[in-house]
């Protein structure tokens, strides 16, 4: 278990800082994570959608290479997701293991949305719903068919967001703008939570291939990705000029001769 | 926004040196870097009728067309080994610093991100959250700026940032050039609009005009930023059926703001008057101020204008409201 948790932590870790998403702690099986804080980010809400999304597909990945080492089930351990967004306190109480921590009712429920979600899936609250639709991702989001009853909140709507695999899987276009909202803060809370039937599906999807893009699309992405290569090899073939006639402090990686050259 | 951002001088040894670009190994690192990058800039382009990547993309091939079609004057005759000093010379440094280039196709793939399908003076009137914090000015452009300049600044892409930039000079430049170009594309700011035409008349039609190197880096500056605009109504300047398609979609474009109640006019009730106007004070006198000053895609494609606003075309609805 301790095993387990150190490498997804680790993993996750190392996911956040890429994205520019705030750990705040991990309590027992519990991670909690923040955007829009210690920065402001406009694209709060967005941003940690995203980011959800990678974490669950990360984790599915992980629980498979864990499998070898750890025990045969492990690979079918999963997460809850639960994102909610609102206004927090923020700070660190003076005293004995002094911490940087989040208070407030926005935490609260980020908690019990979490809690009340499903293994595996992404619980997102109205709130978070709203700003993501607002961003113009609203077919990230189906609603979850029954409210759930949570302790001291009452009955909340909440959704679900679309995980990777499901949007490969329907091939929808989706719009994405990272239009910017008021400043906020998105938290999300996820908590390790093992059961017995597999969640298998978009284990072996790479993340590169994990953007979701239709045909047309792709072709128009790789028409830019080949022009703007073709400028990039301008650049380093002028810049490999200029520092051979001086130093070879940046070395420019020629193919050798006879070899074919990288072509779409 | 800077009014000038400096050029690399023109170095003989380089221009003779050039490397067959064939040769260059980028690396699989920066490939799929660059790849990620590129579709998760598509992703943040909305489904509008016309602001969509497709019009990205469009934007991009007519950068790299009006880059590739970049003359000197045939007036002038040169020797061939002093062909791309010549070269370099007339064209304010541009054909000689690729970072410039790739600052121009970047700009363009990027330069509508996050487009609404509503104008900023909408935007404005919205009180949109969006408005509010770019301060009411050039609102959508800042955004494409700021959106996928975060997006590069990511930690995931190292390796791309480090091919496109070695120093920080280089990033100053490539930002600086980013921002100009991007902001170019905001043609309705009439402040933005009035100090642009400024730069370029100080540039250009000044007398004793002075060789200096500021000069040189200002012409550039302002030579670059008409590119981008010249690409951003690049369906004008090309063929009809070009035109046509594209002016269609602008059209259902703002008919679908105006349905939604997001735009005041219904289009159909100026359209044709707007597009021959829009070539009459905007694209006829960019693209003469490209063809003075020797780009030959513009000499090319000056026969499309003046066919383009010779028959009337559009939305099928407008037809039905065209009085010749």
């Amino acid at each position: 278990m301790f095993t387990l948790l150190e490498t997804v932590y680790h993993a996750f870790d190392e996911l956040a800082k890429c994205r520019g998403v705030f750990k705040v702690e991990t309590v027992g099986d519990c991670y909690v994570a923040v955007t829009g804080l210690p920065e402001p980010k406009k694209d709060h809400a967005v941003a940690m959608a995203r980011f959800a999304q990678d974490y669950n597909v990360k984790l599915m990945r992980l629980v498979k290479q864990l499998e070898v080492t750890l025990d045969p089930n492990t690979g079918d351990l999963s997460m809850r997701f639960g994102l909610h967004s609102g206004p927090v306190t923020a700070g660190v109480l003076r005293g004995e293991r002094a911490r940087f921590q989040l208070f407030g009712d926005t935490m609260n429920t980020a908690a019990r949305i979490e809690s009340m979600g499903e293994r595996g899936k992404i619980q997102i609250s109205q709130e978070t719903a709203d700003l993501l639709i607002a961003s113009g991702k609203k077919n990230w989001l189906n609603k979850r068919a029954e409210k759930v009853s949570a302790k001291g909140e009452g009955e909340l709507q909440t959704y679900w967001l679309n995980t990777r695999a499901d949007m490969i899987t329907t091939r929808s276009v989706v719009p994405i703008g990272d239009s910017p909202q008021e400043d906020g803060e998105a938290s999300c809370r996820m908590s390790c939570h093992g059961d017995d039937d597999a969640l298998r599906k978009a284990t072996y999807v790479d993340y590169p291939e994990l953007v979701n893009v239709d045909e047309k699309v792709a072709r128009l992405v790789d028409w830019n990705v080949d022009l703007l290569l073709r400028s990039l090899r301008q650049i380093v073939g002028r810049r490999g000029v200029f520092l051979g006639g001086k130093s070879r402090a940046r070395p420019v990686s020629l193919l050798r001769p006879g070899r074919p050259s990288w072509r779409k | 926004m800077k009014e000038i951002s400096t050029l690399p001088n023109f170095d003989a040894q380089s221009a003779q040196n050039e490397v067959d670009l064939d040769r260059i190994d980028l690396g699989e690192d920066v490939k799929a870097e660059l790849h990620d990058y590129v579709a998760t800039i598509a992703l943040m382009y909305r489904e509008n009728p016309f602001h969509n990547i497709e019009h990205a993309s469009h934007d991009t091939m007519s950068v790299v067309k009006i880059l590739s079609r970049i003359v000197a004057p045939s007036d002038i005759q040169v020797e061939d080994d002093k062909f791309a000093s010549t070269l370099h010379d007339h064209t304010y440094g541009i054909t000689s610093d690729p970072l410039a280039q790739f600052a121009c196709i970047f700009s363009a793939l990027i330069h509508d991100v996050d487009h609404v399908g509503v104008p900023n003076s909408q935007l404005i009137q919205e009180n949109a959250a969006i408005a509010a914090l770019y301060k009411n000015k050039s609102v959508a452009e800042q955004n494409s700026v700021d959106l996928p300049w975060d997006l590069l600044m990511e930690n995931r892409y190292g390796n791309l940032r480090s091919t496109i930039y070695a120093s920080d000079d280089e990033l100053k430049r490539f930002r600086h050039l980013v921002v100009n170009s991007v902001m170019a594309t905001d043609i309705m700011d009439k402040d933005l609009k009035v100090l642009r035409n400024g730069r370029w008349d100080k540039a250009f039609n000044e007398a004793q005009q002075q060789n200096s190197l500021e000069k040189v880096n200002c012409k550039a500056t302002i030579v670059i930023e008409h590119f981008l605009q010249a690409s951003d109504v690049s369906r004008t300047i090309q063929h009809r059926h070009i035109y046509r398609k594209w002016n269609e979609r602008l059209f259902t474009e703002m008919y679908k703001a105006y349905v939604e109640g997001r735009a005041e006019v219904d289009p159909s009730e100026f359209w044709y008057k707007g597009e021959i106007g829009f070539f009459d004070f905007y694209i006829i006198p960019l693209a003469k101020k490209l063809k003075d000053w020797g780009c030959l895609v513009c000499r090319v494609t000056s026969t499309w204008i003046t066919r383009n606003t010779t028959v009337p075309s559009g939305h099928p609805r407008a037809k039905r409201l065209w009085k010749p």
